[in-house]
């Protein structure tokens, strides 16, 4: 009996009023090169099922690496446990979760050439032979390159009769040039993650374009100054455009966190942005951004959330139980990242929409700003205050680009931040794909969107 | 299990001829949720694995396995060793580890109370005010056994147990809610977690009252979770051994030189008893010892673990960490206290300060020059120990390890227990003020 059937068969073993059985199988590898030695390198697999049961209106939950029907059975009994104790103190209890359709079916990712059919071997070679390339360059001391790879195999099914196999492939590659100035380490970051291929993975770019790209934002970065602090008129690129979206935004609008009291609580059906953002959810927006996800862990099939339509605040992101709360409908965005982890509100892929203006034109325009590029790294709470950190900026003066800056930050209310938006150009880009976030769990997420500009707080040292 | 999958392996790796370690976990984790002004949902879960470290012509290859698949967990180690870069190391023997107090069975008993444990915060914070709502908290308490042996003969297993738990608490502002919170951990069930609740429900409603940003620089007083965050992320990083050896830390060279004001001691103590990082041997079997890094404001030490001891021409200390039996062992700090004078609550507040109490952007601090520049949420303007008022968009920025010679220390000593990213925060300190901070915001 197949790991799918021999689930279906176990659903009926409870006796709770709902009951999700996840399989979830994954097989990763991952290489680090630093200076030329493989700092690190991991192949691993590893499986189990993460079982899920909504008894006397409480969830409870539990998983298992051991795959008998014995150990099954137990794991699905400790979950019913779990529950029933929650059960004793919780007033506001789970009623029916909904009219659910079940889902089923096989989703595949779509793969253009197999990281898998590359040998371990050759991928260290290339990864070995960037990174001595960008040693090798002027001013560079150091240079890492990562690769890291996910196949995953999934079985979903449920009491509402949902039976789902999912196989997903997702790879993050990156290539980082370091410099030394006075002891400070400037770095280049050139990386991209997809779901897909090596061919999806180097669509845009080749492995070497990658590493000389790394470079020459590390060169350049050597000669920068640090900006003077305070608010300003910013455009920004896709990667930080998606980094609002989904840190500064995405987040207030989970469901599980507006019920919590976020910022967007109370705020459905009101103006909330300049009415030229509009800004979107969608797990197949795009087959090879990395949040792809056909299929959510509850086993809802993934659709369109228009979060923000043209600055007004029109819906979150919810689960199958927060959605018979808000009233709202689950669009897939209920994820787990391993098998013993319980499904909770993700984003996917989060961008904002086009729209007519060219990047040049938005510059032209600017006398007095800053260009900002490439995201390091971000935080943000329940109330949309975000600070992120930028790889690079340049100071606009009457319409140029002109001094290149360095160790730049910017933060400020992201609410605040999407109002302010008097342009949003015509390009677009998913680019958060290399990354993950962190909400009490992993998640591979993306997120991206058009050149924009806006107001916000510039920090330097 | 664990322990015969760990012979297992180790018998595998000795039939071969090869030589390695293992290292085991198992630990049963029960948590529960706090959502909406109600314990929510809990999970329990076993979490249980081996991770396989091999060396074959001096060459070292990794994988990890569940119990009962020890053969493929050995297999893949050994075939990503033809892969791995020659890596000089030396194994330990087995001797006596230290006696530390990790293990409380009170805390794997509390998993019985879980829920009421965890409803202790919810009420402890609504009990501060009608308009709390405890909004988002989590109780998490654990305990299990690890066990690390190699092909030398060493073998030591210890059982650890850990309770955390922290909650939220929100209440409606004019333009946007209020949110503070309040988290306490301890390897011992010794948490009155009512008061972690009503520590909560007490801050937010201490930021009902705005204040303006002062325009003067005035002493800054970061609490012990807001410094602890800055402290991971801003000094740690120069005293691992790795980074000093590459050049990336600012104590290059620096060993036996003045570094903190003489009142400062950092330690890095894995024998305390019942410290949140503290156990008898690291992740490689390396027996724990205390390892001074700054004393009486002089530098002496860094962390190594086997691997770079060998590179720096050193000993480890015991610094060899692993994430989850899923990685490899890395350099990494465990049990860190910082301590100082202990300054009265009453004298740290005198006058003029800005209370942070916590920090967020800490993760982009540089490493290797210990600058910071972090937005401060919650923080106050206080006067004389009294609260005047929340700072709104305060962000502050400066540099830490420049910093040392001129803060202060006072006599709050919180074990401080947080996860940002992949980053495990596990330091002892008490509340830190700093005079060369650089404030600014809206």
């Amino acid at each position: 009996m197949n790991m799918k059937d021999k689930l279906s068969k176990l659903v009926e073993k409870s006796q709770a009023a709902y009951v999700e059985l996840r399989y979830h199988s994954r097989e990763q590898k991952k290489i680090e090169i630093v200076r030329g030695d493989v700092e690190d390198l991991h192949s691993s697999t590893y499986s189990g099922i993460g079982v899920r049961v909504l008894h006397d209106g409480v969830w409870g939950f539990s998983s298992t690496s051991k795959m008998d029907d014995k150990d099954i059975i137990n794991t699905i009994q400790r979950a019913e446990k779990a529950a029933r104790i929650t059960s004793r103190l919780k007033t506001q209890k789970v009623g029916e979760i909904g009219d659910v359709i079940p889902c089923s079916g096989v989703f595949r990712a779509e793969v253009n050439d197999s990281v898998t059919d590359h040998p371990i071997e050759k991928k260290i070679e290339l990864l070995k032979e960037l990174d001595s390339e960008m040693r090798n360059k002027k001013s560079i001391n150091s240079a890492k390159c990562l690769w890291n790879e996910m196949q995953d195999d999934k079985f979903i099914v449920n009491s509402f009769g949902t039976e789902v196999e999912i196989h997903d492939e997702k790879v993050d590659f990156y290539t980082i040039a370091y410099a030394n100035l006075h002891g400070e380490k400037i770095s280049g970051i050139e990386s991209r993650g997809v779901t897909g291929g090596w061919d999806d993975l180097f669509a845009k770019s080749t492995p070497h374009e990658m590493a000389d790209k790394a470079v020459g934002s590390a060169q350049r970065l050597l000669k920068a100054e640090h900006p003077k602090g305070g608010p300003a008129k910013v455009i920004l690129n896709p990667e930080l455009v998606g980094l609002i979206a989904h840190e500064a935004i995405g987040h207030t609008v989970e469901a599980d966190f507006v019920l919590s009291g976020s910022v967007a609580q109370d705020k459905l059906g009101k103006k909330v942005a300049s009415e030229l953002v509009t800004l979107v959810d969608h797990g197949v927006a795009d087959p090879h951004a990395a949040g792809w996800t056909p299929v959510d862990d509850e086993g809802t099939l993934s659709q369109r959330t228009e979060l923000i339509k043209d600055g007004v605040l029109k819906g979150y992101l919810c689960d199958l139980e927060t959605a018979r709360v808000l009233e709202m409908t689950p669009r897939g965005n209920a994820r787990a990242y391993q098998y013993s982890d319980p499904p909770i509100i993700r984003m996917t892929n989060t961008f904002i929409e086009t729209g007519e203006y060219g990047v040049d034109e938005m510059i032209e325009e600017t006398k007095d700003g800053y260009y900002l590029e490439g995201a390091k790294g971000g935080q943000a709470d329940a109330n949309a205050e975000f600070t992120f950190g930028v790889e690079k900026a340049w100071r606009i003066e009457n319409g140029e680009l002109t001094e290149l800056l360095r160790g730049v930050s910017i933060s400020g209310s992201g609410f605040d931040v999407l109002r302010s938006v008097d342009a949003v150009a015509d390009n677009f880009e998913f680019s958060m794909g290399s990354g993950y976030c962190g909400k009490f769990q992993s998640a591979k997420v993306d997120g991206g969107g058009p050149n924009m500009r806006c107001e916000a707080t510039v920090g330097g040292k | 299990m664990i322990e015969e999958g760990i012979k297992e392996c180790l018998e595998q790796l000795k039939k071969k001829g090869l030589t390695g370690d293992v290292y085991g976990i198992r630990s049963r984790i029960l948590s529960y949720s706090i959502m909406n002004g109600e314990v929510s949902d809990s999970n329990e879960y076993e979490d249980m694995g081996l991770g396989i470290r091999v060396f074959k012509d001096g060459r070292v290859g990794f994988g990890y396995c569940a119990p009962g698949k020890e053969e493929i967990g050995v297999k893949r180690a050994i075939e990503l060793t033809s892969l791995s870069p020659k890596t000089e190391m030396e194994l330990p023997m087995g001797e006596k580890p230290p006696a530390v107090k990790t293990y409380d069975k009170k805390v794997e008993r509390a998993m019985d109370d879980g829920i009421e444990i965890a409803q202790q915060m919810v009420d402890g914070a609504s009990s501060v005010d009608d308009d709390i709502l405890p909004s988002r908290g989590t109780l998490k308490i654990a305990s299990g056994n690890v066990i690390v042996g190699n092909t030398k003969g060493l073998f030591y297993s210890q059982d650890g147990s850990i309770i955390t738990g922290g909650v939220a608490a929100t209440l409606p502002g004019e333009k946007t809610s209020l949110m503070a919170s309040e988290s306490s951990s301890s390897r011992k069930y010794d948490i009155d977690f009512e008061e972690v609740g009503i520590a909560a429900g007490e801050r937010v409603v201490s930021m009902k009252d705005l204040a303006e940003i002062p325009g003067d620089k005035i002493p800054v007083i970061l609490s012990p979770d807001a410094m602890g965050i800055l402290i991971h992320f801003g000094l740690l990083p120069s005293f691992d051994g790795e980074n000093v050896r590459k050049g990336k830390s600012v104590y290059e060279d620096r060993v036996g030189d003045e570094v903190a004001a003489g009142y400062i001691d950092l330690v890095e103590d894995p024998t305390s008893n019942w410290g949140l990082g503290s156990f008898p041997f690291d992740d490689e079997g390396v027996l724990s010892s205390p390892v001074s890094l700054i004393s009486g404001g002089i530098l002496d030490n860094f962390f190594y673990d086997l691997k770079e001891a060998v590179q720096s021409g050193t000993k480890s200390t015991a610094n060899g960490v692993r994430p989850s039996f899923k990685s490899p062992p890395q350099i990494g700090s465990r049990n860190v206290m910082m301590s100082g004078e202990d300054i009265p609550r009453e004298e740290l507040f005198a006058g003029r300060t800005i209370l942070v109490d916590n920090v967020m952007g800490a993760h982009t601090s540089s490493p290797a020059s210990g600058d910071f520049s972090v937005v401060a949420n919650p923080a106050w303007l206080v006067e004389d120990g009294i609260k005047k008022g929340r700072l709104e968009g305060l962000m502050i920025s400066g540099n830490l390890p420049g910093s040392l010679h001129t803060m202060e220390l006072g006599d709050d000593h919180k074990k401080i227990y947080d996860s940002i990213g992949s980053a495990t925060i596990n330091i002892e300190l008490p509340s830190v003020k700093l005079k060369d901070v650089t404030i600014s915001g809206k």
